[in-house]
């Protein structure tokens, strides 16, 4: 097996999920002439980054055999809290920004903690503060509120070419979990903690500050999401983050990561962002509504799964 | 009196798996008294016999979905498309046919349906419960937009109004209809050689198997128990809200787990009552009307509910490993 | 005289009631290599968790080089230079052979980043040191089970070790393999390391360990240097009687009795020779063979636990489709081999596990009676003598002896026609083995068939009246009456297989 392909966790799955980018391109290309122009791809770019970001925070708690279902209920804070407190000059931005970040890190190395030290299993752990999150958020503020400096919001309007920054960040993270997940040792115990976790502990792995640092590497990216999304609004939503609890698995998923843990990487999940984002954009295209749009998610989902239950042999 | 006689007589032991459950179902419904003494004190208003009727008529979907819920637990599952099976069955069965018995009738088959492919998916196919009843949910959810085109309509039969907010002898009939099915499946879990080995696989799937349990027929049934209940719920929850919406039950995904775990079931399979979770379900539902009455800022009850399913899980968890 | 790399000074260890280990002394010198013998259940791998560290001792304490060590993570034995080789596998296969290797101790740059190239290299580097042929860049769960355990000794030594513990490393191993690790042990001994070999195979034992300490039930019943001893001296030292004592005599006439199973060209897995034989009423008939030699595969596919295809007939009546339900109806049962795993269920009642199997519920197939199973339960606690205070308590209380009668009671209440039993006695002290075979030889008098499954080679030879010898998969040899011994049988299990490793011949 060569170094690259080791190197980015390259599956053969990721050659069907190309195939399948190809054939929606395609397919999109034929039902419109507005699809493959530089103005629709860019607005398939703007709606991926930040399910992106958090499709990649997930990609990690799932690689090391856990999952975080608190993106729910943190996005709706941190985005709260981001508006309130970043008012219009650089200087309550960088403030804001500073307390979003340290809020993400010190929420996720909570979830992580108790899940690690208590023995909570993690579904619960997240479902709980998730709860607490969109609790607090709402009690902050009941409609959207509070801004963001102008030049802020208009950064995340802006484009390099056709690459819209928020893009450009999502490359720049992938890139950079890509390489911590190869090249630091922190990469390799969240697949060796993933793979067996008591193996990991004889081994003289740190197995519980790990599992730390991995939700609270969590809840950091979260917060990036949260700004983006704060940024791209306008305003503070206390509802950002519903529903990207569950989305941010399904891209993990078909990527090709096992929900079990240990195998799988970054590589899957960004293929896998772009295919349903470009599918969802082509579907728009002909006029299907997003009602069949969920039917067709929820079947990619069991049609994947179905696909890797054979690795896992019988029960 | 023979020696042995003697000997076979079981003496009381507290550490006996039934007396730890006991210990455990009466810690919820310290809980319970707890929580509602406290606010009786805050505000005499809550103890009222209407307020306390509106709780329980508002715990009782909850309480068949999680008892359902807990099912799918028992057998190391987990079922997200509760809520989404509510509101498909309640939108699908409403609008197919006006005459209430027939309603219950398509909707609980519905449900059975429902649950069987996500017992398929589990048993046979290997797919993740998380994961399987995920897609389940997301599907369902395109049907039911895709069959109403957004916007539900059609009325509900008077009938079938009155089996959600009318009353028998003053007992509110979806309290009754929630008695009788707790006490049939509680039956059916402690009583029964399908509820015995449901917590047999449970404990262990690989033992269960070598002792010549069906195992994947268990796990389907499970499920179909789950969808079945969770239908019941959604048309109770209409009937009493009177609106079929694409959205009824919205949250009872996580709720229903939520005080399944509080209600003393385990992820890790084989553990469960049904008294428990349905004392969990009314704590939960307390909750809310708690800070309601008390004129507490609604969001409050996120928080407490929250922090409840950390701490009653970690609780667990302490106990069973002391 | 230096001080000992390692050593035990009154070590003892209790789980609630249970006393594992009591006083335990031991110790290790650099350029020795200590043999730790017991019977399964004697306190070895409870010695060898409290030794790194993984376990605290209730008294006592661990000496490390004349100083007292307190360890409480297996890490800072490790960092101290305690290796550790253990029997359940440490490696993991998402990661290649030479992450496994250094894992937790990955050569990095000046930047504090893994350096890959180093990785590989040094791994390599350990590989050829150790004389093994395995590609360090190639995925473990790629591997067969003899080159996992060779990368589990490289992870072992990677670091500048002191002490290096083995337990069981033999058990998976070829003839071919274990000589070449026995090579790799002897030059570590000779490079000044000192060495614990944890085995139950004498011979081993004898070829290479420089010293001999022999446990029983949690005590130090022997300890010397392995001059001073002889193959019946450690037996004797080990299960402190005559082994001869612990088994009831043989049939006189095992073919005597009915065919009850007949197998008729059972293929276990594609590419395996078919299987044919029959277990008679009233006899013993025993499988042996190596671990992996196929033995509990074969068992698995008789009762119908997993895929096979072949004709198999139980008092004629042919059984074409068998699940596990299917053959407890018709009067197969099965003690399987890891009590843990697939016999017990943990969290449940003593009560609840007696009557786990599917007619354990009698008459009462609609509506169990409350109080039911406990009764019953005490009833078949007295006749099977299983020590418990109380059948509702969770069977994770129980001793694995107890557990194991438990087990047992569960089986016979369904009075199967034939009884396979999986390693029956694993993990079970010298009483209860000696009860448990006094019970099976009973059962065989009555004419029930047996099929027994067993590693330890005594019971094979003392216990069974008739034994088949298997070997990658199949049934290589069949020993009869004064036939079965434990030469003959070794002389076919451990023949060289034409399966090829990593491992240099």
């Amino acid at each position: 097996m060569s170094t690259l392909a080791r190197a980015t966790r390259a599956q053969p799955v990721h050659l069907v999920v190309l195939a399948l980018i190809a054939i929606v391109f395609v397919v999109g290309m034929t039902s419109s002439d507005r699809f493959a122009t530089p103005l629709n791809l860019g607005n398939v770019q703007d709606q991926m980054v930040a399910l992106a970001i958090v499709a990649l925070a997930q990609t990690i708690v799932i690689l090391s055999g856990g999952i975080d279902l608190s993106y729910a209920g943190l996005l709706s804070l941190l985005a709260v809290v981001f508006a309130t407190l970043a008012g219009d000059t650089a200087g309550s931005l960088f403030l804001a920004m500073a307390v979003v970040f340290a809020l993400g890190i010190g929420i996720g190395a909570i979830n992580g903690a108790i899940t690690a030290y208590v023995g909570v299993h993690p579904l619960i752990t997240t479902l709980g503060t998730s709860t607490i999150l969109a609790g607090c958020a709402l009690l902050i503020t009941r409609q959207p509120s509070g801004s963001v400096p102008l030049f802020f919001e208009d950064f995340t309007y802006g484009r390099l070419g056709i690459l819209p920054y928020g893009m450009i960040a999502v490359i720049a993270l992938y890139l950079l979990i890509g390489f911590v997940l190869w090249r630091t040792t922190f990469g390799t115990r969240i697949y060796a903690i993933g793979d067996n976790e008591a193996a990991a502990a004889i081994s003289g792995l740190p197995v519980q500050r790990t599992k730390v640092a991995i939700y609270a590497l969590s809840g950091l990216l979260c917060a990036v999401a949260a700004m983006y999304m704060t940024g791209r609004f306008g305003v503070g939503d206390p509802r950002a983050g519903v529903g990207f609890d569950l989305r941010s698995i399904t891209p993990v998923i078909v990527g090709g990561t096992l929900l079990a843990g240990g195998k799988g990487g970054v590589l899957g999940t960004v293929l896998a962002v772009v295919l349903l984002a470009l599918l969802a954009n082509m579907l728009n295209f002909m006029n299907v509504s997003s009602f069949y749009q969920w039917i067709a998610e929820g079947l990619i989902i069991i049609a994947a799964v179905s696909f890797f239950a054979g690795r896992k042999g019988k029960s | 009196m023979t020696a042995t006689a003697t000997n076979i007589r079981v003496k009381p032991n507290r550490n006996t798996v039934r007396a730890t459950q006991r210990r455990e179902l009466l810690m919820l419904l310290g809980f319970l008294v707890v929580i509602w003494a406290v606010t009786t004190a805050l505000s005499p208003r809550f103890l009222s016999p209407a307020n306390l009727k509106d709780i329980l008529i508002q715990a009782a979907p909850l309480g068949f979905v999680v008892i359902g819920q807990m099912i799918v637990i028992i057998v190391r599952g987990l079922d997200l498309s509760v809520a989404s099976i509510m509101a498909t069955v309640a939108v699908l069965s409403t609008s197919l046919i006006d005459v209430t018995p027939l309603i219950f009738a398509v909707g609980l088959l519905l449900g059975a349906l429902i649950g069987a492919v996500n017992g398929y998916l589990v048993a046979y196919r290997n797919v993740t419960p998380f994961l399987a009843t995920l897609a389940t949910m997301i599907v369902l959810q395109g049907i039911r937009f895709a069959y109403t085109g957004g916007a539900p309509g059609g009325s509900l039969p008077e009938t079938f109004r009155f089996l959600a907010t009318g009353s028998v002898f003053g007992i509110p009939v979806a309290l009754i209809a929630l008695a009788v099915t707790a006490f049939a499946m509680h039956w059916l879990l402690e009583r029964t050689i399908f509820g015995r080995r449901l917590k047999l696989f449970g404990d262990s799937p690989e033992a269960a198997f070598m002792t010549g349990a069906p195992t994947k027929l268990l796990q389907v049934m499970a499920y179909v128990i789950s969808g079945v209940m969770a239908a019941l719920a959604g048309l109770f929850l209409v009937g009493y809200v009177g609106i079929v919406d694409n959205w009824t039950g919205r949250g009872y995904e996580l709720d229903s787990i939520a005080a399944a775990v509080i209600g003393g079931a385990a992820l890790s399979g084989g553990k469960g009552s049904v008294p428990g979770v349905l004392l969990a379900a009314l704590i939960l539902v307390s909750l809310f009307n708690i800070v309601v009455i008390l004129g507490l800022s609604i969001e409050l009850q996120l928080v407490i509910k929250g922090t409840l399913i950390i701490l009653a899980a970690a609780v667990y968890m302490k106990r069973s490993q002391s | 005289m230096a001080p000992p790399f390692l050593a035990a000074r009154g070590l003892s260890k209790s789980f609630g009631p249970n006393e594992v280990l009591k006083g335990i002394q031991f110790e290790v010198h650099g350029g020795r290599n200590v043999a730790l013998c017991g019977e399964n259940g004697a306190g070895k791998s409870t010695l060898i968790k409290l030794l790194t560290g993984l376990y605290l001792p209730s008294s006592g304490h661990v000496e490390f080089e004349g100083e007292k060590a307190d360890w409480s993570d297996p890490r800072q034995s490790l960092a101290a230079g305690i290796a550790v080789v253990h029997q359940e596998f440490s490696v993991l296969g998402a990661l290649s052979i030479a992450e496994n290797i250094y894992l937790g101790a990955e050569p990095c740059t000046r930047l504090g980043l893994i350096d890959r190239k180093a990785l590989v290299r040094n791994a390599q580097a350990l590989l050829d040191d150790l004389g093994i042929t395995l590609n360090p860049n190639d995925l473990v769960e790629t591997l067969s089970v003899a080159d996992k355990q060779m990368v589990e000794i490289a992870k072992a030594l990677r670091a500048e070790a002191k002490v290096l513990i083995l337990d069981e490393p033999t058990a998976v191993l070829s003839q071919n393999e274990t000589r070449h690790l026995f090579r790799i042990i002897n030059d570590l001994r000779e490079r000044g390391m000192g060495l614990v070999y944890v085995s139950h195979r004498l011979d081993e034992i004898f070829e290479i360990c420089t010293d001999i300490t022999v446990i029983k039930d949690g005590v130090v019943t022997s300890k010397g240097p392995t001059d001073d001893y002889t193959d019946d001296s450690v037996i004797a030292a080990m299960v402190g009687r005559e082994l001869g004592d612990l088994f009831p005599p043989k049939a006189s006439d095992p073919l005597a009795g009915e065919e009850v199973l007949q197998v008729r060209n059972l293929v276990v897995a594609p590419g395996l020779p078919p299987a044919s034989f029959s277990v008679h009423a009233g006899e013993i008939l025993g499988l042996a063979g190596l671990v992996g030699a196929g033995r509990t595969e074969l068992a698995l596919a008789l009762f119908g636990a997993a895929p096979a295809a072949g004709d198999v007939s139980l008092d004629g009546e042919p059984m074409p489709f068998r699940d596990p339900a299917g053959c407890i109806d018709a009067g197969m049962l099965m003690l399987t081999e890891s009590r843990k795993d697939d016999g017990l269920f943990m969290n449940s009642s003593v009560a609840r596990n007696f009557a786990a199997t599917t007619p354990g519920y009698g008459v009462h197939r609609a509506a169990i009676p409350p109080g039911h199973e406990e009764s019953r339960a005490a009833v078949l606690k007295e006749r099977r003598g299983v020590v418990v205070d109380h059948v509702g308590l969770p069977i994770s209380a129980l001793s694995g002896g107890n557990q194991q009668k438990v087990l047992v009671a569960r089986l016979l209440e369904n009075r199967p026609k034939l009884l396979i039993l999986d390693e029956p006695t694993r993990g079970v002290d010298v009483g209860a083995k000696a009860e448990i075979y006094k019970t099976l030889r009973m059962l065989a008098d009555e004419g029930m068939a047996l099929l027994v499954i067993s590693s330890e080679l005594i019971e094979i030879v003392r216990l069974c009246d008739r034994v088949f010898v298997m070997r990658d998969g199949a049934l290589a040899k069949e020993l009869t009456g004064e036939d079965i011994t434990e030469e003959a049988i070794i002389k076919v299990a451990a023949a060289e297989t034409s399966s090829h490793h990593g491992v240099a011949a």
